[in-house]
């Protein structure tokens, strides 16, 4: 039911939309509540029986179940909930787009995109979790690549798709490789079996690898995080379902679903653990150099993903999705912001923004409140987790040591760009001198909804723990109520991190306010950095390059000489007879 | 009603009647409408042939002459289906696309090209799987160079000489195999008694004959030269067929004639010619500029998909064996619909614009939003997209590649990671055709309606993409009893 | 099996696939096929030579077949050169290279 609503509401839409835009904007909003409040639903009472599946290929025995634990459901609500909000924020964000750009596609693929994430959630099934995996892919590059008359957002879409495709060539082959093994596809009967070391290592280590590639792929970890800041071409409001609800959130809950597949592999948590923390690291540094609102975002939530695939790594599973819920509240909110903040001044640039606080009250208090949680400030939400993530880490041991001191450098650096950017923004010497206000009241109401979220879901963590918890003995998991989680945080060392943050923030405020001046890194390697971001697009790009040059000469290959043609076939045939003999 | 002559007797005879309505009337409308009811009557005769419902037992069919045998299975069916499904949209698409000129030549060829592909199907016996092989051939030479101009004619001379030399390569197998056992029936030939009597030195060169004789039909690298050069010169219609079934024709007639091959080790050779072929196909599609070679080379890379599929089935004993075949038969059915698709698309294009060059098609997608849907449709589906078909089959050969036993993971991997390289030049073909900001000048002149004929073929086309990569089941059961009959007369 | 007969029929063949990789006249090319034709005729009609209980038979309704399909094709491929030479003015194969990469 919960699947079902968005996906043949997606057609609805379709279709509606033929004939009547407006009414075909309601349907969009209403299905995509209904979807949100069906997850919801299905959060508060998660059967204890899922029902039953039905085979959608009898051929190949592929069979449709439902993976009601507590990891997908709260996936699903997630993306329910904040797609609904944002395709709320929509209906009048992209009002003044209708002219040129047609919304009945935007609406059509924003409420298939959400309906697929929740599907993805959902299902037990890792084939139908690869058909939705790849469904939201092409989603977003159509969602990306929206504004078309913008070159620049139709090669960010096409980037985000072949990135991600990459990823899924080795998730992709991994299924396959386990399917193989075991004769299933069930994420479940797999694990079982895993766990009873009936899978042979080497192929476990095949998949195991190609799950990384493929969540690496989506969850825009190192070395494939390119996409997702280019991705910002897009309209705010699917920016916002990419790295709140929809998009990113897949591979993070890939790896948490497969966590205890590949317990047996000694080296998968470490290179998952590693990898989170280059990336966080590495993403927290370009936060902080890069001067479009959107992209200072992205950056941001590449930085996030990269905490929470370095908990799964060390086991932190219940810490990894934690921060998930609470990272799509308080980035949600964050997107919306800057999506109001755009749509009432017309720019991106950090630089020419400045003193709009006062223009617009209602969108500085709820960013306050996300940047707040962002920069993990005590009592909001994202402190809660993200200390979680610390600690788990912690309890790694030794290993860890490394990827520790990187993570905390991090969460650090996540203080420092959110609270830049806030500054960047609100504050600033000289007030923002044109017209500017707070959006109307269908921009308003999700800000405000998800504001609330932002400073108060931590609260709900001795709910969220014990639903969690439905359906997952196998994830080694315990419960967590609030005055645990209260006690546990304040007891633990990691506090002086927290410290640090709000010294940080303190003296950030002083000399902010003494100078007058915005911290922001200045200089040549600041530019060259904002410029080449380490290179990782100008490897690619040269690779690219060189498999087109690589076409080129083979294009010589073929003359169009009839004689030589023939010459080719003759020579097939030679090659076929030789080595038909030597086999 | 037990001759099984009739469903190929009934298209050649209708061949006739179209050229000669097209002589009387001179109206490409009556002519396209009497090619379709004798296509449709060619089906409706299978339909009846093959028991009313479904697919009945294997019936054998002797004919009057010595050497004319037919025989109803499960892969005569398929063929049956899928030729007469793709020629009826073809012919549908083909009335507003053709003109009036010389229209009844084109429609009496484009009968006779499908009665060659339903006998490839329904042939029993060696030499007359060549025959109808050959009756193929000789219609897709004329239909090439249908258009009087440098470029077809250019193509059809290459496509005819390549092709022939192709055709005596594999004939001298087919006469190999006869000198040595004095059988031709395909039947008799796979029974054990006959195996004997080929030494398994012969049958390594027979089957190297076969395999590159056929292969320059079926375009597998290195003998696949001809084709980008056909394909985007024919006519839009001929193009889709080509592309969708002449060369999966092909590439049956090659397993069909293997199958009399009893124990021969293709175990290397057909997985490597499967990842040669579809690695050069994409890699030369992500270079053109041209739209339909783009779509040409894209073929290449499919034939080498359906030889991985294949090439399991030949490799690998039992379950893989079926499952083999059963990805790549289930290949072949959808890519007759998807690049079938793609090619008209292209063609409804290049009536409007007058060019196939994809820099001037800036917009089109915009100006008529159907052909710029459907494209994408099967563009995506092309590249290997779910939830449409071309994932399904896709997914069908790699778990059957997996089972392959020394290399079955780098078959896999290479299947998946070319999926990927094809998006490399499918995506900015579809970026340009829908998603392009400006509209070129050739496409602000274009008028802004299709014939409804026209609009209709593409349409059902991307419905049927659609529909089977939801639903499989719809084409599981025509692929299945293809798939157990040739995984049965492999083994 | 290594009789004169077989020996002419590889002879012809292979004339037949030197033409068509070696000689650049259109006209040339279609009558190395044409040869190449004629070698399988021929050993159609040895093979089945070998073999009693009407098997030859068989072997010249074979032939005769072949003769047909290659008339067919030759016819196609001379209207096609003719049609080339229309276009080109000339029936060597350097005219056919337009179409390529």
């Amino acid at each position: 039911m919960t699947i079902a609503t968005p996906l043949l509401g997606a057609l609805v839409v379709l279709v509606v939309g033929m004939a009547s835009e407006r009414l075909m904007k309601w349907i969009a909003v209403l299905v995509s509540v209904a979807a949100g409040v069906f997850a919801l639903k299905l959060l508060f009472s998660i059967p204890a029986q899922p029902p039953e599946g039905y085979f959608w290929i009898p051929g190949i025995a592929v069979q449709i179940g439902f993976n009601l634990t507590g990891l997908g459901v709260w996936v699903a609500a997630i993306a329910g909930c904040v797609g609904a909000l944002a395709v709320i924020f929509s209906l009048k964000y992209m009002e003044s787009e209708e002219a040129h750009y047609p919304p009945t596609r935007y609406y059509f693929f924003t409420v298939l995109f959400i309906g697929s994430m929740i599907g993805l959630a959902l299902t037990d099934n890792l084939l139908i979790l690869y058909l939705f995996w790849e469904m939201i892919g092409f989603c977003s590059y159509i969602l990306i690549a929206y504004y078309y008359r913008d070159p620049k957002a139709v090669r960010a879409g096409t980037k985000a798709l072949i990135v991600t495709r990459l990823g899924d060539v080795g998730l992709l082959a991994g299924i396959i490789v386990l399917w193989q093994a075991t004769g299933t596809t069930n994420i479940f009967e797999i694990t079982d079996l895993a766990q009873r070391g009936d899978i042979p290592l080497f192929l476990l280590s095949l998949a195991g690898a190609g799950f990384i590639l493929g969540a690496v792929g989506k969850s825009a970890q190192f070395p494939l995080h390119v996409w997702l800041p280019d991705a910002m071409e897009a309209p705010t409001t699917i920016s916002a379902l990419i790295h709140a609800a929809c998009l990113v959130n897949a591979g993070v809950y890939l790896l948490a679903l497969t966590y205890p597949l590949f317990l047996m592999l000694a080296w998968w948590g470490p290179v998952v653990l590693w990898i989170g923390a280059i990336t966080a690291l590495l993403a927290g540094i370009l936060a902080l150099i890069e001067y479009d609102i959107k992209r200072v975002l992205a950056y941001s939530t590449v930085s996030q993903l990269g905490f929470m695939v370095a908990a799964v790594g060390v086991g932190g599973i219940f810490a990894s999705q934690f921060h998930l819920l609470n990272h799509a509240v308080f980035k949600a909110l964050l997107f919306l912001c800057a999506g109001a903040i755009v749509h009432a001044i017309g720019t991106r640039d950090l630089r020419q923004m400045g003193g709009l606080g006062r223009k617009m009250p209602l969108t500085q208090f709820c960013c306050g409140i996300g940047v707040f949680a962002l920069a993990g400030i005590p009592a909001f939400s994202g402190f809660w987790s993200k200390d979680q993530i610390l600690e788990s880490v912690v309890m790694a041991g030794d290993l860890a040591a490394v990827p520790l001191i990187i993570l905390i450098i991090a969460a650090l650096l996540t203080a420092a760009y959110s609270l830049r950017m806030y500054w960047m923004v609100f504050a600033g010497p000289r007030p923002y001198e044109k017209e500017a206000h707070d959006g109307p009241w269908q921009m308003s109401i999700p800000l405000v909804v998800l504001a609330a979220g932002a400073m108060l879901l931590w609260r709900a963590v001795g709910f969220y723990s014990t639903q969690a918890l439905a359906g997952m003995e196998i994830y080694n998991l315990h419960e967590l109520t609030l005055p645990q989680l209260v006690h546990e945080t304040l007891a633990s060392p990691l506090l002086i991190v927290t410290g640090m943050i709000v010294v940080l923030w303190v003296v950030f405020g002083i000399s902010w306010s003494k100078s007058g001046k915005v911290l922001s890194a200045e200089g040549a390697w600041a530019d060259a950095l904002t410029e080449t971001k380490f290179g990782f697009d100008a490897f690619y790009r040269t690779g690219v390059r060189m498999i087109t040059e690589f076409c080129q000469g083979l294009r010589t290959w073929q003359s169009g000489d009839v004689n030589y043609n023939a010459a080719a076939a003759a020579v097939g045939l030679l090659i076929l007879l030789m080595l038909l003999v030597t086999t | 009603m037990t001759d099984l002559v009739y469903p190929v007797a009934i298209l050649l005879a209708g061949s006739l009647v179209v050229y000669i309505v097209a002589r009387v009337s001179g109206s490409k409308t009556l002519t396209g409408a009497v090619a379709l009811i004798a296509l449709m009557l060619s089906g409706y005769v299978m339909y009846l042939l093959s028991g009313g419902e479904g697919i009945g037992p294997p019936v054998p069919f002797k004919g009057r002459e010595v050497f004319v045998s037919f025989e109803l299975n499960g892969l005569a069916i398929f063929m049956a289906v899928v030729s007469l499904g793709l020629a009826a949209v073809v012919a549908l698409f083909s009335i507003g696309y053709m003109h009036e000129k010389n229209i009844g030549k084109y429609y009496a060829l484009l009968l006779m090209m499908t009665a060659g592909m339903v006998g490839i199907g329904l042939a029993a016996d060696l030499f007359n799987l060549f025959v109808m092989f050959e009756l193929m051939s000789l219609a897709s030479f004329a239909l090439v160079a249908f258009e009087d101009d440098w470029e077809p004619v250019e193509a059809g001379i290459k496509y005819l000489l390549l092709s022939a030399m192709g055709s005596m390569v594999a004939l001298l197998g087919i006469i190999l195999v006869f000198t040595h056992t004095g059988k031709l029936s395909l039947a008799e030939l796979q029974g054990t008694q006959y195996a004997l009597l080929l030494k398994p030195e012969l049958m390594l060169g027979v089957a190297a004959l076969f395999i590159a004789g056929f292969g320059v039909k079926a375009a597998i690298v290195p003998m696949h030269t001809w084709l980008p050069d056909a394909h985007s010169a024919a006519p839009s219609g001929i193009s889709a067929m080509l592309s969708g079934m002449v060369i999966s024709a092909g590439l049956i007639t090659m397993i069909k004639a293997l199958s009399v091959l009893h124990g021969i080790d293709l175990r290397l050779v057909l997985p490597a010619l499967a990842i040669i072929t579809m690695l050069t196909g994409n890699l030369m599609a992500w270079v053109q500029t041209d739209l339909k070679r783009m779509l040409a080379y894209s073929s290449i890379a499919h034939m080498g998909y359906i030889l991985a599929g294949v090439g399991v089935a030949f490799s690998a004993p039992g379950v893989a064996a079926l499952d083999g075949m059963r990805g790549g038969l289930y290949h072949i059915l959808n890519h007759a619909i998807m690049k079938g698709g793609a090619f008209l698309c292209a063609g409804a294009i290049l009536t409007l614009i007058g060019t196939r060059d994809l820099k001037e098609m800036a917009g089109i997608g915009r100006k008529l939003p159907l052909v710029g849907i459907c494209f994408g449709i099967f563009a995506l589906a092309l590249a290997g997209a779910p939830p449409l078909n071309g994932f399904i089959s896709k997914l069908f050969i790699c778990k059957a590649a997996i089972m392959l036993d020394p290399w079955g993971f780098i078959l896999v991997v290479m299947v998946i990671f070319n999926s990927l390289l094809s998006l490399f030049y499918y995506l900015p073909a579809l970026n340009k055709i829908a998603l392009a900001p400006e509209m070129s000048e050739k496409v602000k002149q274009a008028p802004d309606h299709l014939p409804a004929c026209m609009v209709l073929a593409i349409f059902i086309l991307a419905l049927l993409t659609i529909a089977l990569g939801v639903q499989p089941q719809l084409g599981l059961d025509l692929v299945q009893p293809a798939a157990a009959f040739l995984a049965g007369i492999i083994q | 099996m290594w009789s004169a007969y077989w020996i002419t029929v590889i002879f012809l063949f292979s004339l037949g696939i030197y033409t068509l990789i070696f000689r650049h006249n259109l006209i040339h090319l279609i009558i190395g096929i044409e040869v190449m034709a004629k070698g399988l005729c021929l050993a159609v009609l040895v093979g089945g030579a070998q073999h009693a209980g009407g098997v030859f038979s068989v072997s010249q309704a074979i032939v005769i077949t072949i003769i047909l399909i290659e008339v067919a094709t030759t016819a196609i491929a001379l209207s096609l050169v003719v049609a080339a030479h229309r276009h080109t003015g000339t029936v060597d194969v350097a005219a056919l290279r337009r179409l390529k990469g």
